[in-house]
């Protein structure tokens, strides 16, 4: 069975890239700023909506980087400008204080649920072994502490919320040659224990040799990242679902959809996996906007190709 | 113009220098097609003027106009290029961006883009200029290549060596198809001192050797010194690959890392240390030494940039040892800006008479 959705931070529109600019030099009103917010969040829900995609994700367009909202919370700080793996694009590293305590409800101010009614929910979060690996502390037990404090609050805040899969993306476990497994396993026991749906999410790397610990850290599922793996040397045990980021970010050339097509059919029918996932390799927002839509609208049309499998 | 006509430490900037408020909204009009060309040159002309007083004013040895010709970096090449078209903004961080182009046809020099401005410079400035040209890798990396990849990527099924290909391909013929051609051309003209900006140098380690033969095919056969800027980068990928690259100077950021505290010693002077591993590389290229930390208001002061200074003399002959900001100043305030430059200056003069 196919299912497709997007994962990862939507770029944001010219025109909002204007407006915003406007609220930080004082031109705009803060109210005029969020109403431009609000539509351009609908906006890019109903671009997915009208694509038929399984889950419609969230817009993620005002987080400033992955780990930015996680930062407000109490014991960890916004760091230095740091670049983000190989990319051009830069976040702030999170710096741990001291053991910070996740407070119910806090996720629930950097999403937009009240949007996404009617519709499978899902939403992408940083994993926490990158959390952990793109962060900075002292003390790396603080670090550990905390990191299994956020999932813990923020699993449950998800299950309240109502959110049908969360993608977890964790570029630290494919870029990284050496993977601390014990270290991932322990991060992820919180999010193993609250019963939500979950990906990992790997990608700017090859996960090829990294299979059994992916699916020992996920019962539903894990990702590769097309633009680094050969889907044609790539084996997977039958009885897992793969997610195949098959839609590359990091470019602005268009797949050609019946090519895609072939290799997801001829994937699916050596390996013989029957659950497979469609998706992007890693955050839209590496696109100008209307190329990131012109990409959903491609992973809708690959899905119309395909069927439900 | 040359060294032996510059004192010893020689001072000097990087490239981009904040424009004046009036140039700033001329820039955008003219780039949203408000047709305010003419007023755009005329206010060019004299924020470059202004810039080059500026910098003369703070006593630097080698100046530039602070690149008020240009919007910025990467836009004002990529306008004179055929076959890279803009596709829109995409976020550096915050909510700050910058306009990408996509590779989209074998590109194509329409014409030297940076002529005009170096005649300008040169006949306005009263010191020697060195003119900063963005470099191939930068120009290939900070671009999508979608030409190349289209080819590379149904020949080959290994999609990782199918992007090095493709990215090989786009940087060496934006190397020898633009940046040499520019490069000729403006040695022929005169110009004594190119500085290759190569921010993107180290972004993706596995494509040193891009970088090293597109920065050398850029330079070949050009009759000038050429120098290379490389800032915010792993200088541990770079060292490997120091004494291939043909560059006369490394011009390098150091400042950004190191603390602000007096002194001569390694941990406080901590954002230098690659200075003895360059020494251990027995690097023999001049090094162009970060002093000022363009991304704070704070200013400097004299004493510090004079321990900076000394604690580089440690490892780096002073005949190979020129003294600049991290990078370019376009970031700060004009007031800011000339205020760093001048304590570096006045800290340089120091140690030029106490410590040599």
């Amino acid at each position: 069975m196919f299912r497709a959705y997007i994962n990862g931070l939507f770029p944001r529109s010219e025109d909002l890239i204007d407006v915003w600019k406007g609220l930080d030099r004082g031109l705009v009103s803060r109210d005029k700023f969020r109403d431009r917010l609000i539509d351009e969040c609908r906006r890019v829900i109903d671009i997915q909506r009208r694509g038929r995609l399984t889950y419609i994700h969230e817009p993620q367009i005002d987080w400033d980087d992955i780990f930015r909202p996680f930062t407000g919370l109490d014991g960890v700080e916004a760091g230095p400008l740091t670049r983000f793996f190989e990319t051009n694009t830069f976040y702030r590293r999170p710096i741990f204080k001291s053991i910070v305590e996740y407070r119910e409800d806090y996720i629930g101010r950097f999403l937009h649920r009240e949007l996404l009614e009617d519709y499978g929910r899902a939403v992408t979060l940083p994993g926490p072994y990158t959390f952990i690996k793109l962060s900075e502390s002292d003390d790396e037990e603080l670090s550990r502490a905390s990191i299994k404090n956020i999932y813990g609050g923020l699993c449950s805040d998800l299950k309240v919320y109502g959110y049908d899969l969360v993608i977890l993306h964790e570029p630290a476990l494919a870029y990284f040659y050496d993977v601390d497994w014990d270290l991932s396993f322990e991060l992820y026991k919180p999010i193993m224990g609250s019963g939500i749906e979950y990906i990992v999410h790997p990608y700017f790397g090859d996960v090829s040799d990294k299979v059994d610990e992916l699916r020992a850290l996920s019962p539903w599922g894990f990702s590769i990242d097309l633009a680094y793996t050969n889907i044609d040397e790539f084996t997977p045990p039958s009885n897992t679902r793969i997610v195949l980021g098959i839609i590359d970010a990091t470019t602005t050339l268009m797949e050609d959809i019946e090519h895609l097509a072939g290799r997801v059919i001829g994937f699916r029918d050596r390996v013989g996996i029957k659950d497979i996932d469609l998706t992007n390799n890693t955050h839209l927002e590496y696109l100008p906007f209307k190329i990131g839509v012109a990409k959903v609208e491609l992973l809708s049309r690959l899905m119309g190709v395909l069927g439900s499998g | 113009m040359d060294k032996q006509d510059l004192p010893i430490l020689p001072t000097q900037e990087i490239g981009s220098f904040r424009k004046p408020g009036y140039l700033i909204d001329l820039w955008r009009r003219y780039m949203a097609g408000e047709g305010v060309e003419e007023e755009l040159r005329e206010a060019i002309r004299n924020a470059s003027r202004e810039t080059l007083r500026l910098m003369e004013g703070s006593g630097l040895d080698i100046v530039w106009d602070g690149e008020m010709h240009r919007w910025e970096m990467y836009y004002h090449p990529v306008t004179h290029i055929d076959g890279i078209e803009f596709v829109g903004r995409v976020r550096v961080f915050d909510n700050l961006y910058f306009v990408k182009g996509s590779v989209r046809d074998r590109p194509r020099l329409r014409e030297n883009y940076h002529l005009e401005e170096y005649l300008f410079v040169k006949g306005n400035a009263r010191k020697p200029v060195k003119i900063p040209v963005t470099g191939p890798y930068t120009l290939a990396d900070w671009s999508y290549n979608e030409y190349y990849l289209s080819k590379w990527i149904k020949g080959e099924p290994n999609p990782v060596k199918a992007r090095w290909r493709a990215k090989e391909e786009l940087t060496i013929d934006i190397a020898r198809n633009i940046i040499n051609p520019i490069l000729r051309d403006l040695a022929g003209h005169g110009v004594y001192r190119i500085q290759l900006d190569e921010p993107a140098a180290t972004t993706h380690p596995d494509e040193m050797d891009i970088f090293v033969e597109a920065f050398n095919e850029a330079v070949r056969g050009v009759d000038a010194i050429v120098t290379t800027h490389i800032c915010y980068s792993d200088y541990k990928v770079l060292l490997p690959y120091m004494a291939e690259i043909k560059a006369r100077q490394f011009t390098l950021e150091f400042a950004n890392r190191d603390t602000w505290s007096r002194g001569l010693g390694d941990d406080v002077r901590r954002g230098y240390s690659l200075l003895k591993e360059i020494r251990e590389y027995s690097i023999e290229s001049e090094i162009g030494l970060g002093v000022i930390d363009v991304h704070t208001d704070m200013v400097e002061p004299v004493e510090l940039i004079v321990d900076r200074v000394r604690y580089a003399l440690k490892y780096i002959d002073p005949e190979r040892l020129f003294i600049n900001p991290d990078c370019g100043l376009r970031t700060r305030s004009r007031d800011i800006g000339r205020r760093k430059l001048v304590n570096m200056v006045r800290a340089v003069r120091i140690v030029r008479d106490k410590y040599l």
